[in-house]
């Protein structure tokens, strides 16, 4: 499958985008294709991240897009940007759907480490990963392990509060102030404003 | 729910990991418009665009889009357009060919309409059946379970007798109990917490009797979870038995116990307890 060129970290409009949404509740069917372009690599990557499986990733993608036709007014902007809402649609489709009792029973295909490998090489083309990518990966570098592992656990695993403690052998509260602290250890890293 | 508990819950929100419960505890929590909850949201968010940016990139295979708009357009019906006034006066002046033209345009369209509304109730048929036959499937192992616990049910007569099972060495967590209808001559067995019996080996309940042989009552296998259940549609020997214990032994069962023995309880009826 072919790769995103190299050094091509998604970016985004919000303003672009939110007329794209307003246009899209409008059943505008060129918006829709549009906005599927901008974000599609984005989405099929964040689900392929979540799901290790390019066919469940694939079914997770199409899902979202046809939400957000469906669902276009369900986004807020007092909430977020439309690609913080994007992003917490794909993840919560993806991690709904590796709860389901046939992907437990069928699991992951590829583990995490071997699909980040596999992104360099696959195709002939050699990839690095973006600078946006490469800075959030020295961000959550710089945290103390105990912060990065929840964070690890609950973002890129997908794993709930309990299943954390569990794995980690820690209590659900530590668990639970660790996420909270983690996150905002890291959104201060990062510098991330919110307007 | 509570605006602490929600606040807490806003990472795992955001990250897509609650449950549905809570995720719509946390909804509804957001609709009342707590600024406190709503900002860390927004922060939060922003940071999971920024975390979702470091996933390797890769594009969508080509067929995703087009089965989005399959699916579009299979349920997107366009209003109808909105004619202008000038569109309006254009029309009137049209002679009876033009009306004819357009009327047997219309008829095409239609019979196209028709046709792909033919096939979309075919599909939706074909689904419809396949679901119907999935939903006979599991009615039928409902059934089955239901029959499972029609034994269990009859045990709620009065005077139904009670024996508690307590773990032993080496596996102390265990336990269990034993239901039997008054005269003894039915009953169940419900076990916790049991290891996965090796393979070759089964576990196999006993009835212990005051001064005889233990009287085997059945083999049974735990679930993944630990648990099992035994039905004992008939006890052997009930008015002798004073109380239960179960052994691990080679698969198929011993005439007598040979295996390690993971519970026992006793009868408080017959033991002058009760």
């Amino acid at each position: 499958m072919a790769k995103t060129p190299a050094n091509s970290g998604h970016s985004a409009d919000p303003a672009h985008d939110a007329e794209l949404l307003r246009r899209i509740r409008g059943r505008d069917e060129g918006a829709l294709s549009e906005f599927y372009d901008r974000h599609a690599t984005f989405v099929f990557s964040l689900a392929r991240s979540v799901l290790r499986d390019e066919g469940e990733a694939e079914d997770v993608a199409q899902e979202v897009f046809f939400r957000v036709w469906e669902r276009a007014d369900a986004f807020d902007p007092v909430r977020g940007s439309p690609l913080a809402w994007l992003t917490t649609l794909t993840r919560r489709l993806a991690i709904d759907r590796t709860r389901s009792r046939s992907f437990k029973a069928r699991g992951r295909e590829t583990p995490i480490d071997a699909i980040a490998a596999s992104a360099s090489h696959e195709g002939g083309a050699s990839v690095t990963m973006s600078a946006e990518a490469n800075e959030v990966l020295a961000a959550l570098e710089q945290l103390e392990p105990v912060y990065r592992d929840v964070i690890r656990l609950s973002y890129y695993e997908g794993l709930s509060h309990s299943n954390i403690a569990s794995k980690l052998g820690t209590p659900l509260g530590t668990v639970k102030s660790r996420l909270r602290e983690g996150v905002t250890q890291l959104r201060r890293i990062l510098a991330i404003k919110v307007e | 729910m509570d605006h602490k508990i929600a606040f807490e819950l806003i990472e795992s929100y955001v990250f897509g990991t609650l449950d549905a419960a809570e995720r719509a505890a946390v909804d509804a929590h957001l609709l009342t418009g707590c600024a406190e909850c709503t900002a860390r949201l927004r922060d939060v968010s922003e940071l999971s665009v920024r975390l979702a940016q470091a996933v390797p990139q890769v594009e969508a295979p080509a067929r995703t889009k087009e089965r989005l708009f399959e699916r579009v357009r299979s349920t997107h019906h366009p209003a109808k357009a909105v004619r202008s006034p000038q569109a309006n006066r254009l029309r009137v002046a049209w002679g009876t060919a033009a009306v004819a033209a357009a009327t047997a345009a219309f008829f095409v369209w239609q019979t196209t309409e028709l046709r792909k509304q033919v096939s979309d109730t075919n599909r939706l048929l074909a689904a419809t059946i396949a679901d119907t036959s999935r939903l006979r499937t599991e009615i039928s192992s409902y059934r089955a379970e239901v029959e499972k616990y029609k034994d269990a049910m009859m045990l709620g007569e009065p005077g139904v007798r009670f024996v508690s099972l307590a773990g032993l060495n080496p596996n102390p967590q265990a336990f269990g109990s034993v239901v039997t209808k008054p005269d003894k001559s039915a009953g169940m067995l419900y076990v916790y917490r049991f290891p996965m019996a090796p393979e070759g080996k089964e576990y196999q309940l006993w009835g212990l009797r005051d001064g005889l042989p233990p009287v085997s009552l059945g083999m049974f296998t735990v679930a993944p979870d630990g648990n099992a259940m035994l039905n004992m549609k008939t006890i052997p020997e009930s008015t002798h038995i004073v109380g239960f214990a179960v052994t691990i032994e080679p698969k198929g069962g011993m005439p007598q116990p040979t295996g390690m023995m993971y519970v026992k309880g006793m009868d408080p009826m017959e033991t002058g307890e009760g």
